[in-house]
């Protein structure tokens, strides 16, 4: 995340003026191990260092590593709960809330955590995962029945007009639930969730597009032939990376594309057993349990009677 | 339904008479070499047939090309030598019929026209359909823009209500009042983009109106949206934990509009019939349609109705449960 001037100068403040240099310090050490404040600011272990200084190299040092906002959740936690037991009031962070807000970003109530609008923004991270931290996530993962097939039947620019439908379609069912396309090939592709209740989220988005797609069928399509998809739903850790090449050698991401491709028939989505526990009880009507090599796992579909 | 056959041969005529017993056929042959000429004059959704028994390669080459070009009508060929070595590669170019030297000794039948216009329906021109509809309903509200208060309009009638009132009412006056608000608001977000207008609203439900030019069916689109989603309606739009069902019915009627507010006064029989089609006729969480706004839809979309009966003299069509369970109201 860019950090603004104006930001740095108002986080910098909310340090100097609400605490001393050794809770400073030990804040910065919280967010960066073995953190010297001497060493990075040039001062000698018998100086005293004067807080604006300390509290300017703290937030220079924090915004390099990428650790901005997990400073500002604990400035949050300082000032809600305290310090130690003491109260610890902070300075100017109706301020910088109002900066962050105006950077571009909303705070997650579920997850208390900020993240980039979407109305103005859509990075793969959604601004705010690190690189190389391990993160839970929601996996969705969508494929095209019978690509190959499709592009040797269809003249290429209908097949094109059909994959960009659709890929307006699942971007439509994952913006308002905050999905982030990781991965697009035309034919289908990876959607990640973080944010609010996730695997909801992604059950949701996923239960959307298959409705979509049979909408569409009747009401857009261009084939001569009605448009089919697999999608499958799961959730578990991951390394966040920016290295797309290593982001799908994940487990989490593999388990999700083994579902889709090995367990899910055409026009139906497949939800893992993990995912199936932590969504709304509505949609148990909706999922069929199905049994397949020894594990279970729920599917939703679409079809005429 | 016109068949048009180009031919050079005897058999032409006498072939192609058993189509004539099943349907409103009109059946003319021309010479091959009026093919170019005579195809320019043939009418859409039509079925043309090409002898290319007579033909040397480089005309039986010249006839495939301008056939292959069809794509608003079928075409068939009659290959009396069986010259054609692939046949099957000619159905993906879009053929819907081969007549082989076997089938012009043995004769066709009746039922494989009904098989040819099943294969691949095409759509009769839209304007035939307009002028048919503009001739019963009269003046058409095209769009809002158009539409005057005070004047008789024929529009697309969406009726849409609640199902398991009772099990509501059971909740509470609040919590009912609540829920058929946050249902309002549903509705009215799913129809707007397709510039439906909720005209009337009720205890649980009210009446749609979409503007009506006589071929547009875009307001298919949001009934089937209403439908196919109501788990995902129920779950993000509304704050009661409960799964909605509901009913919906369209028909195409005339009525004298007035504002939202002031409709009261207003008399009209395709409201009553429109009401007593979804609230006496329609069963909880399915969706129904007069046969005219059926014969509205195109063909890729007629496949997800299927005829339910008779209303009042209607043919009643209902969407088909595109899930495996019961859609009743769970609660």
């Amino acid at each position: 995340m860019r950090v603004s001037s104006m930001l740095k100068t108002l986080a910098a403040r909310a340090l100097y003026e609400s605490m001393d240099n050794t809770i400073m310090t030990r804040l910065a050490n919280d967010l960066i191990p073995n953190y010297d404040i001497f060493k990075r600011t040039g001062f000698s272990y018998s100086e005293t260092i004067p807080k604006q200084d300390a509290a300017r190299q703290i937030i220079q040092d924090v915004v390099a590593a990428g650790l901005f906002f997990d400073m500002i959740y604990i400035l949050v936690g300082f000032h809600n709960n305290g310090y130690f037991g003491r109260p610890l009031h902070i300075s100017n962070l109706r301020e910088i809330f109002r900066e962050i807000l105006q950077e571009g970003f909303v705070y997650d109530e579920v997850n208390k955590i900020f993240v980039e609008d979407s109305q103005i923004r859509r990075s793969r991270n959604w601004g705010t995962l690190t690189e190389g931290r391990e993160y839970y996530l929601a996996f969705l993962r969508l494929d095209i029945v019978g690509n190959s097939k499709l592009v040797r039947k269809y003249p290429e620019q209908m097949i094109k007009d059909t994959y960009r439908d659709l890929l307006t379609l699942v971007e439509k069912a994952i913006d308002s639930r905050n999905g982030r396309v990781w991965n697009w090939e035309g034919d289908g592709g990876l959607v990640a969730f973080y944010f609010g209740h996730k695997t909801h989220m992604a059950v949701l988005s996923a239960i959307e597009i298959i409705n979509e797609v049979f909408l569409y069928n009747f009401m857009h399509r261009r084939f001569s032939e009605p448009l089919r998809v697999r999608v499958s739903v799961h959730s578990g850790l991951c390394d966040y990376t920016e290295n797309l090449q290593i982001l799908m050698k994940n487990d989490t991401i593999k388990k999700t594309i083994q579902l889709e491709s090995t367990y899910t028939e055409p026009n139906t989505v497949t939800v893992s057993d993990v995912i199936k526990r932590s969504i709304d009880p509505i949609f148990d009507k909706f999922l069929m349990p199905i049994k397949a090599d020894k594990s279970t796992f729920f599917r939703y579909s679409v079809k005429m009677e | 339904m016109e068949i048009v056959v180009f031919s050079d041969a005897k058999y032409a005529e006498s072939l192609f008479k058993p189509f004539l017993k099943s349907k409103k056929i009109n059946l003319t042959v021309y010479p091959t070499g009026d093919m170019t000429k005579k195809l320019k004059t043939v009418p859409a959704a039509s079925l043309v047939y090409c002898d290319i028994s007579g033909m040397d390669e480089t005309e039986s080459k010249k006839a495939f090309k301008q056939l292959v070009k069809l794509t608003n009508m079928y075409w068939g060929l009659i290959d009396g030598k069986g010259v054609i070595d692939d046949v099957s590669i000619l159905f993906h170019e879009g053929m819907s019929d081969y007549i082989s030297k076997g089938v012009i000794k043995k004769g066709v039948n009746a039922g494989r026209l009904d098989k040819i216009v099943g294969f691949k329906p095409i759509d009769a021109p839209l304007v035939e359909k307009t002028e048919k509809i503009q001739e019963q309903y009269g003046s058409l509200a095209v769009d809002w823009d158009s539409v005057e208060p005070g004047s008789e309009y024929a529009f697309v009638f969406m009726f849409i209500e609640l199902d398991n009132q009772k099990e509501l009412k059971s909740m509470g006056q609040e919590i009912c009042q609540n829920l058929v608000n946050e249902f309002h608001d549903c509705v009215q977000s799913i129809i707007e983009p397709f510039s439906g207008k909720i005209w009337m609203w009720m205890d649980f439900g009210g009446l749609v109106l979409f503007p009506f030019d006589g071929t547009n069916y875009s307001f298919f689109e949001p009934a089937l949206r209403l439908m196919l989603n109501r788990g995902l309606f129920s779950v993000e739009k509304m704050s009661l934990d409960v799964l909605l069902s509901y009913r919906i019915a369209f028909h195409v009627g005339t009525t004298i509009y007035e504002e939202r507010g002031h409709t009261g006064s207003i008399v009209s029989d395709s409201i009553n019939s429109i009401f007593h089609l979804g609230q006496k006729y329609a069963t909880p969480g399915r969706l129904y349609c007069t046969e005219t706004i059926y014969s509205i839809a195109p063909s890729h979309l007629q496949e997800g109705f299927i005829l339910d009966g008779d209303y009042e003299g209607r043919k009643i069509m209902r969407l088909f449960n595109p899930w495996a369970f019961d859609s009743d109201l769970c609660l």
